[in-house]
C-alpha cells in the first residue's frame, strides 16, 4: 500500500507546489516598488509616457487597470490556454521569450548537473579512501575555499583569466554573431566554445558542495561490513571503491543533487549575467529592472516548473538505484 | 594508491583543454572571435575577416571625395523589440526600425530637417495646412509602388485604427498632435490639416521621432499590429531590410535595400552585435565604434587609452542630470530663495571636471542644454559659492543656532534632507552633491535606489530634493511645456511648480507659427524657470565616442536624437556623409 500511495501524495504536493507557486510568481513582481510602465519611458532618450489617457490606455492594454483580483484571475486564465502574456519592457510573447532564452539556460544547467555529479562521484570516493593524505587534504581545502566563493565571484575570475589575461574563450554571448560557419559542426564549437568558461563556473561552484558529502559519506561507508567482506573476498581495488562504496554513497548523493537543481538555477542567473550568456537568467535580470510583471510571472513560473521536473527525475533515479527508497 | 588519481585527473584536464581549444579552432571566420584572439587593446585589422571593413582608408567622406563603400558597420547591439513599426522598444528601438520604415523628412547632425521620403514640402501661413510631395520613384521593399494613400493610412492606422492601441514612441506623438484630418490630393500629394497650429509638427509628426509610414497592403488586415510578426511586418520603404534577429542575444542584421529613394546605402550591412560594454567590445575588435556613458563613470585611465589607441569624436550633449526641488515638500523648498541657494552652493564647474573627467558642460538654468538651438542666453549661472548661498539661507531663517555645523528650521527643528538618486547612474553626483551642500550647513543624505524604484518616486514626486537624469534637453523645446506644465505624469515632470506666465508662454511657443514668434516666447519662458529653479540642470555629459577610421569615419551627434548617438543616425549609413549634400 504505501508504495502506491506515495506517488499519489508526492503528485498532490507537488500540485500544491505548483498552486503556491503560481500565487507567488503573481504577487511578488507587485510587491516590489515601481511602475512597469517605466519600461516605457526612456530615460537615455527622454521618451516617456506624459499624456495621462495615453496611459490608461496603455494601462488598460495590459490589464493594469484592473483591480488584483481581477488581473490574477485574467493570469490563471491565461496560463489555463497556455497564454504566458505579453512583455511590456520588450514588447513581445512571453512564450517567445521564454522559448528563446530557456534553452540557453537547460544547455548551461544540464551538463553542469550532470559534469559535477560525476566529478564529485569520483572524487569524493578517491578523496574518501586516502582521507588524511596530500591529495584529499588539497581536495578538501580546495573545494571548501571554492563552495565559499559566490559564482558571480568565481566567474568574474574566470573571465579575467580566460578572456582576458590568457585570451583564448570568447568573453560573452552564446554564439558569435552573424557568424558564417563553414559546417554544422564549426557552428557548434562556436557555441562549446562560449558555453566553457559559464558551464566550468557553474560546475566548479556545485561540485563543490556535492564533493563535500560525498566524501564524508564514503568516509562512514568505509568501515561498514560489506566494505570488509568485499576487502576479504578479495575483490579489485577499483570494484571495491565505486561499485560497494559508491553504490552505498550514490543514495545521498541523489537526494543532495535534487536539492542542488534549485541552486543551479540559481547559479545560472548569476553566471548568465557574468558572461552576457542569454539565458532565463539575463530574461529575469532585466525583468525585475523594468519591472516587467509578465516576463516576471512566465519565466519564475517556467524555472520552477523545470527545477521541479528535474527533482521527480532525481526522486525516480533514486528508486532506481535503491527500491528500498519508494517503500519507505 | 594516488598515482591513478592523479593520472585520471590530468587526462580530465587534457579533455577539457583539447575540447576547448577545439572549439575555438572551429569559429575563426567570426569578427568576434578573431577580436577575442588579438585582444591586446591592439587596433582591429577590420579587414582580416573579410566583414568588416570596406577600403574607405583615407577618404574624406563629409567632404567632396565619394566615399568607398563599407561592407558591414558594426554598432552596439540590445534588446529592442522586433524592427517592426508596432513592435520596436523605445528610442534606440525607434531607431532599428527606422532602418526599415521611413517618416516623410528626416534630420542631419546641423539639426536641420531635411527631404527624405518626401522631396519637399510646404505650410501655409496659418500654420494649419501641411502639404507633403512625395518621390516619384518611392516604392516598398516588396516592389509595390509607395502612394500618398499610403501615408494617408499610416495616420488613420493610429488615429481611428487599431495601431493607437501599441506602446511604442511615434504612436504616443502622432495620438498627441492636433490633426484634423490627413488626406491625399493625388498620387504624390498628402496633406495634414491641423485644428492649431504646433511648432513641433515637423519633427513629431512628419520627421525624426514622427510616424513610420507603413505599407497599407500589408497592414490593413492587421488587427493586433504589436503582435505582428509574419515576414511581410518587416515590409518597408526605408534604406535597410532586416536580415537576422536574435530576440534572447540582441542582435540585428540589417542589410542595404540598394532601390531605396536616396540610392545604394553606403554601407552594405549594420550590424547590432551584442556586448557587455562598448569600449571593451572596440579594443578587442568586436565593434567600429564606442560610444561612451560618461554619466555612469568612466575611469580616466580607460578613455585615455581609448584616446591613444583610436579616433576620438566628442560633441556637445544632450542629456543632463538635474536637480528636481518639489515645491510640495513644503517650507522651505517652495522658497524660491533656497532653491537659488542651491543652485549658488553646488559648484557645477566642478561636478564637470571630476565626474565627467572635464568632457562635458554645466547645464543650463533655464531647462534646455546650452548646445540646444533654443536655448536662451544670458540667464543668471548662480556662481555666487558658498557665501551667496549662505546669505539667502539666513534670510530665509535656515541658520544654525546651536553651533553644531549645521543649519536648523527657523523653529530650531533640525533639517535632514534626504536626496533621491538612481543607481543607474554614477553614485558619486549625489555623493558630491551632499559634500558642496554640507559646506553651507545643509545636512543632505544620498538616497541612492534601483532604478525602477527611483524612476517611479521621480514620477509620483515621492522626493523633497531629487537627481533625475534625462535626455531631452537637447531636443524640440516643447519638452518645457512637458516638464513644467499640467499634471505631472513623467519621472522627469517638475512636481509643485505653477506658474502662469509659464503655462501662458508654453501654450504659445507650442502654436507660434514662424521662428522669432517661438524664440521670443521661449526666451521669456527659461527666463522664468532660471529665476525660479524648479529644476537645476547641474551638467550636461559630451557624447563621446570612438572609432577606427579606416573602417568607418561619419560620426556625429543628430541635435534632438539621443538615441542616435553619434553613428545610429541612417543618414550617415546611406550616405557616408553627415548632412545630405555631400
Amino acid at each position: 500500500m504505501a508504495e502506491r500511495r506515495r506517488p499519489a501524495v508526492s503528485a498532490a504536493l507537488s500540485g500544491l507546489t505548483l498552486a503556491a507557486l503560481v500565487v507567488l510568481v503573481f504577487a511578488l513582481p507587485r510587491a516590489l516598488p515601481g511602475d512597469p510602465l517605466a519600461a516605457l519611458d526612456d530615460p537615455t532618450s527622454g521618451v516617456a509616457i506624459t499624456d495621462p489617457e495615453l496611459r490608461e490606455r496603455v494601462l488598460a492594454h495590459y490589464g493594469l487597470d484592473q483591480p488584483l483580483p481581477e488581473q490574477f484571475a485574467g493570469y490563471v486564465g491565461g496560463l489555463a490556454t497556455g497564454d504566458l502574456g505579453w512583455s511590456i519592457a520588450r514588447n513581445a510573447p512571453v512564450s517567445g521569450l521564454v522559448a528563446a532564452h530557456l534553452p540557453w539556460t537547460l544547455l548551461l544547467m544540464g551538463p553542469a548537473l550532470l559534469l559535477s555529479t560525476a566529478a564529485s562521484y569520483v572524487l569524493g570516493i578517491l578523496a574518501a579512501w586516502h582521507r588524511g593524505r596530500t591529495g584529499d587534504r588539497v581536495a578538501l581545502v580546495g573545494l571548501t575555499a571554492l563552495r565559499a566563493i559566490p559564482e558571480y565571484v568565481l566567474a568574474t575570475l574566470l573571465l579575467i583569466a580566460f578572456a582576458v589575461l590568457l585570451p583564448v574563450l570568447p568573453v560573452g554571448g552564446a554564439r558569435t554573431p552573424f557568424a558564417e560557419h563553414g559546417s554544422g559542426l564549426a557552428a557548434l564549437a562556436d557555441v562549446g566554445a562560449h558555453l566553457v568558461l559559464p558551464l566550468a563556473t557553474l560546475t566548479l561552484s556545485l561540485t563543490a558542495t556535492l564533493f563535500l558529502l560525498q566524501r564524508h559519506t564514503v568516509v562512514a561507508v568505509l568501515g561498514a561490513d560489506h566494505m570488509l567482506l568485499a576487502e576479504a573476498k578479495g575483490l579489485p581495488l577499483r570494484r571495491r571503491q565505486f561499485v560497494h562504496a559508491g553504490r552505498s554513497a550514490l543514495l545521498p548523493l541523489l537526494t543532495a543533487v535534487g536539492l542542488q537543481v534549485a541552486f543551479a538555477a540559481q547559479g545560472a542567473v548569476f553566471v548568465e549575467a557574468v558572461f552576457a550568456y542569454p539565458g532565463m537568467g539575463s530574461l529575469l535580470l532585466e525583468a525585475v529592472a523594468a519591472r516587467d510583471y509578465p516576463v516576471l510571472e512566465g519565466a519564475f513560473l517556467v524555472l520552477a516548473l523545470v527545477v521541479l521536473a528535474v527533482n521527480l527525475l532525481v526522486d525516480l533515479a533514486a528508486r532506481w538505484v535503491d527500491p528500498r527508497s519508494a517503500a519507505s | 594508491m594516488t598515482r591513478p588519481t592523479r593520472r585520471s585527473s590530468l587526462a580530465g584536464l587534457l579533455v577539457v583543454l583539447v575540447v576547448a581549444l577545439l572549439a575555438c579552432e572551429g569559429a575563426v571566420r567570426s569578427p568576434d572571435d578573431d577580436a577575442t584572439a588579438g585582444a591586446e587593446g591592439a587596433r582591429i585589422d577590420a579587414d582580416a575577416d573579410g566583414q568588416a571593413a570596406g577600403d574607405a582608408d583615407g577618404d574624406d567622406v563629409g567632404g567632396d571625395a565619394a566615399p568607398a563603400r563599407v561592407d558591414r558597420l558594426r554598432l552596439a547591439g540590445g534588446q529592442w523589440g522586433s524592427p517592426t513599426p508596432f513592435g520596436y522598444v523605445r528610442g534606440p528601438g525607434m531607431i532599428k526600425a527606422g532602418l526599415v520604415f521611413d517618416t516623410l523628412l528626416w534630420r542631419d547632425v546641423d539639426g536641420e530637417t531635411i527631404p527624405w521620403l518626401a522631396e519637399s514640402w510646404e505650410v501655409a501661413d496659418d500654420g494649419l495646412t501641411w502639404r507633403f510631395t512625395l518621390r516619384e520613384d518611392a516604392r516598398w521593399h516588396d516592389g509595390e509602388p509607395l502612394t500618398a494613400a499610403d501615408v494617408v493610412f499610416s495616420h488613420d492606422y493610429i488615429a481611428e485604427g487599431p495601431g493607437g492601441a501599441a506602446g511604442v514612441p511615434h504612436v504616443g506623438r502622432v495620438l498627441g498632435a492636433p490633426i484634423a484630418e490627413v488626406a491625399a490630393e493625388d498620387e504624390r500629394t498628402v496633406v495634414f490639416e491641423l485644428e492649431e497650429p504646433m511648432a513641433s509638427f515637423e519633427t513629431d509628426v512628419a520627421g525624426l521621432w514622427g510616424m513610420l509610414v507603413i505599407p497599407e497592403h500589408v497592414w490593413g488586415d492587421v488587427e493586433d499590429p504589436a503582435r505582428y510578426r509574419d515576414d511581410d511586418a518587416f515590409v518597408g520603404s526605408g534604406p535597410y531590410r532586416l536580415v537576422e534577429h536574435d530576440e534572447a542575444a540582441g542582435s540585428y542584421l540589417f542589410e542595404a535595400h540598394d532601390a531605396h529613394v536616396l540610392g545604394s546605402p553606403l554601407v552594405g550591412e549594420v550590424a547590432f552585435v551584442p556586448v557587455d560594454d562598448e569600449p571593451r567590445a572596440l579594443a578587442r575588435g568586436a565593434l567600429d565604434v564606442a560610444e561612451v556613458a560618461l554619466e555612469q563613470g568612466v575611469p580616466e585611465a580607460q578613455v585615455d587609452a581609448l584616446a591613444a589607441d583610436f579616433a576620438v569624436v566628442e560633441e556637445r550633449g544632450q542629456w543632463n542630470m538635474a536637480l528636481h526641488t518639489n515645491l510640495e515638500a513644503g517650507f522651505p523648498f517652495d522658497e524660491r530663495a533656497f532653491r537659488q541657494a542651491l543652485a549658488h552652493a553646488i559648484d557645477r564647474a566642478d561636478l564637470v571636471d571630476r565626474l565627467l573627467l572635464g568632457r562635458g558642460e554645466p547645464g543650463s538654468t533655464g531647462g534646455l542644454a546650452p548646445a540646444n538651438a533654443w536655448s536662451a542666453d544670458g540667464l543668471p549661472a548662480y556662481e555666487g559659492g558658498p557665501e551667496a548661498a549662505a546669505e539667502l539661507l539666513d534670510g530665509l531663517g535656515l541658520v544654525d543656532a546651536d553651533g553644531d555645523g549645521w543649519r536648523q528650521l527657523p523653529d530650531g527643528e533640525p533639517f535632514a534632507i534626504d536626496l533621491l538618486a538612481s543607481a543607474r547612474y554614477d553614485t558619486r553626483t549625489p555623493e558630491l552633491v551632499a559634500e558642496q551642500l554640507a559646506k553651507v550647513g545643509l545636512a543632505v543624505e544620498p538616497d541612492v535606489r534601483d532604478p525602477a524604484d527611483a524612476d517611479e518616486r521621480a514620477r509620483a514626486g515621492e522626493y523633497a530634493l531629487a537627481l533625475i537624469g534625462y535626455g531631452d534637453v537637447g531636443a524640440d523645446p516643447d519638452v518645457l511645456r512637458l516638464r513644467y506644465t499640467g499634471e505631472p505624469q513623467a519621472f522627469s515632470a517638475a512636481h509643485g511648480f505653477a506658474h502662469e506666465r509659464v503655462d501662458e508662454l508654453a501654450e504659445r511657443q507650442r502654436r507660434a507659427v514662424d521662428d522669432d514668434e517661438r524664440a521670443a516666447a521661449l526666451d521669456e519662458l527659461q527666463a522664468i524657470l532660471a529665476e525660479e529653479l524648479p529644476v537645476l540642470s547641474l551638467y550636461v555629459p559630451s557624447q563621446l565616442g570612438f572609432f577606427d577610421p579606416g573602417a568607418f569615419d561619419a560620426f556625429a551627434a543628430t541635435p534632438g536624437c539621443p538615441p542616435c548617438g553619434l553613428s545610429r543616425n541612417k543618414l550617415m549609413h546611406v550616405t557616408g556623409a553627415t548632412t545630405l549634400e555631400r
